[in-house]
């Protein structure tokens, strides 16, 4: 794909698309990489064509991938570091006191955190949140309602 | 507070949310497309060996079935099971497989196949098939024993009702297995309930099996088996390993239902 082009995304959505890393990761060091690897994947792709506003659901659907494939490594890492017992864990991101979005959806499963984080932080509409998790509409409707208000209980009710 | 205003509450929060701290400079793509050009020139020598290779298994593998079952010609009923994929299987029954239901995530497709009993050879048995069914299991992230395996096969041929475990009328799935034991297993039915869902009969059935004398001696899983008329298949969802609470696996099924229906 064109740098130019790249560039131009990067501009626009890199900051949403690292927060949004950071919401599944909960870790900044691994938000940094999955940004990075999100836009070099997005380079290397050659002949792509995207109507305009198209591009986000699916540097979205990219960055998720990139989400997973940290996850996966790091479950890998926290079995060697078990063998090991020596490694330093990561820095975790409720050390710090700044990221409040985290702290409020910790509570919610996976796909229920990337539903609210990519309809709060990306404003993706349901239809390409759908498109992003492999999901029906209906079901990310239904899945992101349920959230909200199982959030908005606890927000009240003081356990967040 | 309603729902709306709490999501006012999260959409502040996100402004509160660090930036990234470096600035990323594309410098990568020359780089990419020197070992690209390295990597094709091994590749143009290895595609056509690995090809060829692939071709080499594939005939075996099925010569071997073959001869597998021409041996067991006289034996009990069987099936071959092949790899295949959520798009074939999707294809054939018209039906949508999600990337993942709840936290059971997509592993692989397989294709079951009966043969025909009534073959006279192994060729015959290859061309023709008693009954065949699709299946897609998904699997909790890091675990290589919980399952969810959905299996969708037609009604159109008689045998899906032996299949699935329905009685000739085709109506009741069979129930009647509860406590049923013999040397090495006992299985119990610890819970069924019949669910009527837009028209459909669903049947919710927890069950736990005893395995004696093996090292890993309880197996409990949760089954939903239901037959779409209308759309001509009978689909059987059930997780290993797992029990499953039937509104969590009711969800599961109207996601699929709701999937092919639409």
């Amino acid at each position: 794909m064109d740098e130019k082009v790249i560039t131009e995304w990067y501009e626009k959505y890199s900051v949403e698309i690292y927060r949004f890393a950071l919401a599944i990761l909960g870790n900044q060091h691994s938000a940094e990489d999955v940004l990075q690897e999100t836009f070099t994947r997005a380079l290397k792709k050659s002949g792509y064509y995207f109507a305009e506003g198209k591009e986000q659901a699916w540097l979205y659907k990219v960055a998720r991938n990139c989400c997973y494939d940290i996850l996966r490594k790091k479950k890998r890492e926290e079995l060697s570091e078990e063998i090991q017992e020596s490694i330093q864990p990561l820095t975790s991101i409720s050390e710090t006191s700044t990221l409040e979005f985290v702290d409020l959806i910790a509570s919610l499963n996976s796909t229920d955190k990337e539903i609210v984080s990519l309809r709060i932080i990306g404003g993706l509409t349901h239809k390409e949140v759908a498109k992003v998790l492999g999901i029906t509409v209906s079901g990310t409707k239904k899945r992101y309602e349920r959230a909200i208000h199982k959030l908005q209980v606890e927000f009240v009710e003081g356990k967040i | 507070m309603t729902d709306r205003e709490f999501e006012y509450i999260l959409k502040s929060a996100v402004d509160g949310m660090p930036v990234p701290e470096k600035k990323m400079k594309f410098t990568v793509r020359r780089q990419e497309e020197t070992k690209k050009k390295e990597v094709n020139l091994y590749w143009r020598v290895l595609k056509p060996v690995c090809v060829a290779f692939v071709l080499v298994l594939c005939v075996g593998a099925v010569f071997i079935g073959s001869m597998a079952y021409a041996y067991e010609e006289n034996g009990g009923f069987g099936m071959w099971a092949s790899g295949s994929s959520r798009e074939a299987a999707e294809r054939e029954f018209k039906v949508k497989f999600a990337d993942a239901y709840g936290d059971y995530e997509y592993k692989y497709a397989t294709s079951l196949v009966v043969p025909s009993h009534e073959a006279e050879s192994f060729l015959d048995a290859l061309t023709t098939s008693k009954y065949s069914v699709e299946s897609i299991d998904y699997q909790i992230e890091g675990s290589d024993r919980e399952t969810l395996s959905i299996s969708v096969g037609n009604t159109e041929q008689e045998y899906w009702k032996h299949y699935f475990g329905f009685d000739e009328a085709g109506e009741l799935y069979d129930l009647e297995n509860n406590s049923v034991s013999d040397d090495t297993i006992i299985r119990e039915i610890i819970a069924k309930e019949i669910i009527k869902y837009e028209g459909l009969q669903l049947v919710f059935v927890q069950r736990v099996s005893y395995y004696d004398g093996f090292f890993d001696g309880k197996c409990e899983n949760t089954e939903l088996v239901w037959v779409d008329h209308e759309k001509g298949i009978c689909v059987s969802m059930s997780t290993s390993y797992k029990l499953l609470e039937k509104e969590e696996m009711l969800g599961y099924a109207m996601e699929f239902i709701e999937g092919y229906r639409k």
